[in-house]
């Protein structure tokens, strides 16, 4: 799905010291499966994961999805393909606090209100939110059920790549391991990426990437 | 490549936010209450005034002119010879003008004055007073049938026109402007007349100067031009003379003039306050939902999209606004009219097109404005990305 070439990313390019958070590296992606991608806090893991769903734009290198460049792309094609192919679940789950659960998922889907409104509480439900939770706001909801709704939000497209950045972070493990059940089911058909620091939840992952400073671990081009 | 429905709906954030939207729906609707109901009851001085000025002046004229005016030696005559020859003047005027077609009648009259008090403002309109026989042709000429009461019979005693008389509080049997006239002038009765209008029987015993009164059939705009005619040279400064010419400049300087700069400045600062208000209260809203945008940025919605879902939540918040307006000024109008208008006897506007035109119009220009605000928020959405950036 996606192939990745000596793909780079610097940031404060003005200055003399330049930072690497992508040194230039190779990575071929499948069309399904639970793809973790794990390493410590600045090893550039978000910033993969960024350029990846065409938030960001690499400072060098290729990366080709389904055949398509898409550091190439115009704003509008990238925007597209974010709404149609991609979903996200944040680090912090930027839900619209005005909103109620279920409004908060609909809001990212692209199908008419009453369509996506049933296909919304479907997902609640089988996240394992209850009916009255359908319409809460989020600061009524717990930080499981946030987290979970922002998920079904990523998920009310049935999107091709769904990207997690951190998505236990703020969970206990009971939560954690909901989520990430949820994550390892939807990879079944589809491709999900998760962000994390932590190895425990990775388990029965599909496939590991280790990252260190702007590197794969096992495979690093250029530096 | 399917392309999806990029519409984000204006109606999420209405329903959820009724407190905050409603704020700025009362305070839009306020001021187009306050500033439509300001300007209605100010016109009711336009509407009463303007009407008695340039119906009335059309069909009656007064002439005052000084002795000088006639040819008369005022510095060397006594005052009686000087009166008795002023009056002799007057009387043999009377008889020219008498003459012409277009005037039927002319009277050398004492007025009264009658005061017509409207919402703001006020004015005084001239009554004249002639002999009981002459009673009968003039409330003819002005369409005038009485009431209510009697006719005048003997000196002192007038009638009035419904509406002057509600507008004084008078009653039939009230001394007419008792601190003015003392025990003089009596009403008693009420006239069913379109003008503002009210005639009687002079008093011999109140000393009141006399004018000439002259009733046409409408034509005689400019009364100083028929006294050309007549020899006579009206000079401004010492002569006063109420014809349609003089109505059209009384209304430009006193009403119209007046009433617009006082409008004006009233709309102004209705609008001056309203505006930094909004401007401030809205800036406030789209820095609380910053987040909410750089979300629907991420997941794919685009600036405009965004940027279409804040204008059909400002034209809702606006085109509310001016609805619950409208319903609140139908009503409120009916009822000023009702309590304040009509019980004063004076004249109302309902639908001031004018005022409503430059409401619309200020609200398309405060809705330009606040595209400041909105743009700006517009240009501060990043992705949360650049969010995540900023925060490590």
């Amino acid at each position: 799905m996606f192939d990745i070439k000596n793909i780079t990313m610097i940031y404060d390019m003005e200055k003399s010291e330049k930072i690497y958070a992508l040194g230039g590296f190779d990575l071929v992606l499948p069309d399904k499966g639970l793809i973790g991608i794990i390493g410590p806090s600045g090893s550039g893991k978000s910033t993969l994961m960024y350029c990846l769903s065409t938030l960001k734009k690499p400072t060098d290198g290729q990366i080709l999805y389904n055949g398509r460049e898409l550091t190439e792309m115009r704003d509008r094609e990238r925007e597209n393909i974010r709404r149609n192919e991609f979903g996200f679940v944040f680090q912090r789950h930027f839900l619209v606090p005005y909103m109620s659960a279920v409004d908060n998922v609909i809001v990212a889907a692209a199908d008419g209100v009453a369509q996506s409104c049933s296909r919304a509480k479907e997902l609640l439900s089988s996240f394992g939110l209850g009916e009255k939770e359908f319409g809460k706001r989020p600061s009524k909801l717990s930080g499981g059920q946030r987290q979970r709704t922002a998920i079904a939000r990523a998920m009310i497209n049935n999107p091709k790549v769904l990207f997690a950045d951190e998505p236990t972070a703020a969970l206990d493990h009971e939560n954690a391991f909901i989520v990430m059940e949820i994550l390892k089911d939807y990879a079944k058909e589809n491709l999900v990426l998760v962000i994390t620091h932590d190895r425990s939840i990775l388990k029965g992952a599909d496939r590991i990437i280790e990252m260190w400073d702007g590197c794969l671990s096992d495979a690093c081009n250029n530096k | 490549m399917q392309i999806m429905s990029q519409t984000l709906s204006a109606m999420n954030y209405i329903r959820n936010n009724k407190r905050r939207v409603s704020v700025l729906i009362v305070s839009l609707c306020l001021c187009f209450v306050l500033t439509y109901l300001t300007q209605f009851l100010l016109s009711s001085l336009e509407e009463t005034v303007i009407p008695i000025v340039m119906e009335n002046t059309k069909k009656i004229q007064y002439i005052s002119l000084a002795g000088s005016s006639f040819g008369l030696d005022v510095d060397h005559l006594d005052s009686e010879e000087l009166n008795r020859q002023y009056l002799q003047k007057n009387l043999e005027l009377a008889e020219k003008l008498k003459k012409r077609e277009d005037i039927s009648q002319v009277y050398y009259a004492q007025i009264l004055y009658v005061g017509i008090s409207a919402t703001v403002g006020s004015m005084t309109v001239e009554m004249p007073c002639v002999p009981k026989e002459e009673i009968p042709a003039l409330l003819e000429h002005f369409d005038a049938e009485l009431l209510e009461g009697r006719m005048p019979e003997r000196e002192g005693e007038i009638v009035l026109d419904e509406a002057s008389m509600k507008n004084n509080n008078y009653i039939i049997n009230d001394y007419f402007n008792k601190e003015g006239y003392g025990t003089t002038f009596r009403i008693v009765g009420v006239l069913d007349c379109d003008s503002y209008f009210g005639c009687g029987i002079p008093s011999e015993s109140y000393d009141l100067s006399c004018q000439l009164a002259v009733l046409s059939d409408g034509s005689i705009k400019d009364m100083s031009k028929v006294l050309h005619e007549e020899g006579i040279t009206v000079r401004e400064v010492y002569d006063t003379i109420l014809d349609y010419k003089w109505g059209e400049q009384f209304v430009k300087d006193e009403i119209v003039d007046v009433l617009g700069n006082s409008t004006g400045l009233i709309y102004i600062g209705i609008i001056l306050i309203l505006t930094i208000s909004l401007f401030i209260v809205y800036t406030t809203y789209l820095r609380d939902r910053h987040d909410e945008w750089c979300l629907y940025c991420s997941i794919g919605y685009s600036r405009k999209a965004i940027y279409y879902s804040i204008l059909r939540e400002l034209l809702f918040t606006f085109v509310a606004a001016l609805l619950c307006g409208a319903v609140i000024i139908s009503v409120s109008v009916v009822l000023l009219d009702y309590l304040m208008i009509q019980p004063k006897g004076i004249r109302c506007r309902y639908f001031q097109l004018g005022t409503l035109a430059e409401i619309l119009c200020t609200y398309v220009l405060l809705l330009g404005i606040l595209q400041i605000p909105v743009r700006y928020a517009l240009y501060r959405i990043r992705t949360i990305d650049a969010i995540d950036d900023d925060l490590f």
